[in-house]
């Protein structure tokens, strides 16, 4: 079998964030991820089994605990598809589902809970956003990459205008510029970093090799700012300089997703170098649960 | 008056033709005696050698440089009729107006309201920084945005009198507008520009040549149409001098070394460069397009200059030295750790009346690389480049 091109290997979620219900080709019937790369792991959770008076076999192996995989992509988003927003926060006991490829022989996964996400807005570049998932449920038997004819690809057709931008998105303050809320010191943004991450812990039942529930135990989220210069150096217990609201918009100033950050500075760097301008960059962290 | 020769290609026709126009912008073109209506003809006007105009029966359109815009075509002539020897075209003045003001002569560059002279070449370079996309199930996502547009001048000219765009550099809020039309509107003629910076100059001497410089100016701000003309408004540039023979003149530590050294008369230089190269960041911000927010000239200067000269022997048994080709650095003498790190050399140019009209000074030099050159029926020369650097 010769190798499968990247174009007919399409990433596509379900419609819902808490859901079994494994998403569709049909337009209505999923979720586009615009993906760029995307990495899937997969471990099945076994270890093996010494036994006296046994002389160890291939079949000495026992299930340990659940399958320990995870689903990593960066994609661009825009308005009407998959949203990485959709899936922070406590979703529910199921999580969400997924492929890659098509749907008679591609990879198929549920229970998939997201763990971080993270993207950087900077001038003049596409927002490509980071996505980790974990995956609690095991993985589809007929599990094995297929090839997908293009004329079924899934994806809603591409148009980049539709996509998040760094040159149209907004960074600002609540009702007022982010350099009055930041200070007045830090008025040019070289790059503003976003990224949330929470732990979950999954419960599973005797005699279910499905996850029964997914708790949310703890969520944050940061947002670094760099630009031209920093705040006022960091009080010894922090400093709260306000909401900072994070907007991803495309050229034609269409909200694709959003953010806000109300937490306390943690870090401010200086970097310093001959031949180049003083950069600063200021940490601010919110604790979500 | 505009004079179009109209031939039918690849045929010279020998009869002159000649346009004329009223007041109410018709024009006739007197036509060759054997003018055949359905046969096509090609003339150049003889003003503005690349002008067209080419006739097919009684269609004819204008082409600037036989097939680039501006066009003049059909849509543009109201009538066009046939009388006697003659082919008289309504509307004929746009045609005029266009044609008259595409050639050089017609062509204006306004540097921060300064009209300027003695330009050889003027262009402009527009690049968008627009990449492919490729995605996971479809091998072709269209295309975005990665970077800004940018857009770089290049400007030749000779240095034939004080240099007005030099005394921009270092500034970050250079404007102007490049005029090659007299349009009415904003479709075309006129193109202003700001936020701009000088990123470079050269200067190139040689003897027998009026010495040139070239510019390479980058554009942040806008580049775009404008139905406003500057260059009436605009002052003239620094008036035109004649540079005589003897009026370009090397002088450095070197030179200086190998006048008083070894006691040559004179140093035979054939020829002389120098450039300067800016170095400019610009700072664009979250959520804005267009211009950057601010733009940081970041030291040092480099300067570069080199100096192509005759080879000379040194007197034999001068001061106890053997004779020896002037000038040529030993080889190592870098190595050794004491070579000049603070060599100057200035170029100048000179006015007949002596005065200098431009300087341009290297300063905290040293030699990067010389080369000596012996070819049959040449003299021995010697070419030396210099690296120096400047504090902005």
């Amino acid at each position: 079998m010769a190798y499968i091109s990247y174009r007919d290997l399409p990433i596509y979620f379900g419609t819902s964030a808490n859901s079994n219900t494994m998403p569709t080709t049909s337009d209505g019937g999923n979720k586009s991820v615009f993906a760029a790369q995307a990495q899937l792991n997969y471990t099945p959770n076994i270890a093996p089994v010494r036994l006296l008076g046994d002389a160890p076999n291939k079949d000495n192996f026992n299930l340990a605990g659940p399958p320990n995989a995870s689903l990593s992509f960066q994609c661009y988003v825009d308005n009407g598809e998959f949203d990485p927003t959709d899936y922070t926060g406590d979703v529910g006991d199921n999580g969400t589902t997924f492929r890659i490829g098509n749907t008679a022989g591609g990879i198929s996964g549920s229970g998939a809970f997201m763990t971080s996400f993270s993207y950087t807005l900077a001038p003049y570049a596409p927002v490509l956003v980071q996505c980790d998932f974990a995956i609690y449920n095991p993985l589809a038997i007929t599990a094995e990459g297929k090839l997908v004819g293009l004329s079924s690809s899934p994806l809603d057709s591409t148009d980049f205008a539709n996509y998040g931008h760094g040159a149209y998105s907004v960074f600002s303050g609540n009702g007022q510029s982010a350099t009055t809320t930041l200070g007045a010191d830090i008025d040019h943004f070289d790059s503003v970093q976003y990224s949330f991450q929470c732990q979950r812990l999954p419960n599973y039942t005797m005699g279910d090799a499905t996850v029964s529930n997914v708790e949310l135990v703890t969520a944050q989220h940061t947002v670094t700012v760099q630009g031209n210069n920093i705040m006022n150096l960091v009080p010894f217990t922090g400093s709260n300089p306000g909401r900072l609201n994070l907007i991803v918009k495309n050229v034609s100033d269409v909200t694709c997703f959003s953010g806000v950050v109300d937490g306390r500075v943690t870090a401010e760097n200086v970097s310093l170098q001959a031949g180049d301008v003083g950069r600063g960059s200021v940490t601010i962290t919110e604790l979500l649960k | 008056m505009l004079v179009i020769q109209l031939q039918p290609p690849p045929i010279v026709e020998k009869n002159d033709i000649s346009t004329k126009q009223n007041s109410g912008g018709e024009g006739y073109l007197n036509l060759p005696t054997h003018f055949d209506q359905s046969k096509s003809y090609v003339g150049r006007a003889q003003k503005s050698p690349k002008i067209f105009l080419q006739i097919m029966g009684l269609k004819y359109t204008c082409l600037i440089n036989e097939n680039t815009s501006p066009r003049l075509s059909n849509s543009d002539v109201k009538s066009i009729t046939q009388k006697k020897s003659q082919l008289h075209l309504s509307s004929v003045k746009k045609c005029m107006a266009i044609l008259q003001a595409q050639g050089s002569e017609e062509q204006n560059l306004v540097i921060n309201n300064t009209r300027l002279s003695g330009i050889q070449n003027v262009s402009f370079q527009q690049n968008m920084a627009i990449s492919p996309v490729a995605l996971m199930g479809n091998d072709f996502g269209g295309v975005t945005l990665n970077g800004p547009t940018t857009t770089t001048i290049k400007i030749d000219k000779f240095l034939n009198n004080e240099e007005f765009i030099r005394t921009l550099t270092g500034s970050t809020a250079i404007s102007g507008q490049f005029e090659y039309g007299t349009a009415a509107n904003a479709s075309g003629g006129r193109m202003n520009f700001d936020t701009a910076v000088v990123e470079g100059y050269a200067v190139s001497a040689q003897v027998n040549a009026i010495p040139d410089i070239s510019y390479d100016i980058t554009i942040y701000g806008d580049l775009k149409y404008s139905n406003t003309s500057r260059v009436t408004g605009a002052s003239g540039d620094n008036p035109i001098a004649i540079v005589p023979e003897t009026g370009i003149a090397v002088t450095g530590d070197d030179f200086n070394k190998i006048f008083h050294t070894y006691h040559f008369a004179s140093i035979a230089i054939q020829s002389a460069s120098f450039s300067e190269v800016f170095s400019y960041t610009p700072h664009y911000s979250v959520g804005s397009v267009g211009a950057p927010d601010s733009i940081s000239l970041l030291g040092p200067i480099a300067q570069e200059a080199t100096v192509v000269y005759e080879a000379q022997i040194g007197f034999e048994g001068f001061g106890g030295v053997a004779a020896s080709f002037s000038g040529f650095e030993d080889k190592f003498i870098y190595e050794s750790g004491t070579f000049d790190q603070d060599k100057k050399l200035d170029i100048k140019i000179f006015d007949e009346s002596g005065n200098i009209m431009n300087q341009f000074s290297l300063t905290s030099g040293h030699v990067v690389s010389e080369s000596i050159v012996g070819a049959v029926s040449d003299t021995l020369t010697i070419s030396r480049t210099y690296r120096g650097y400047k504090k902005v």
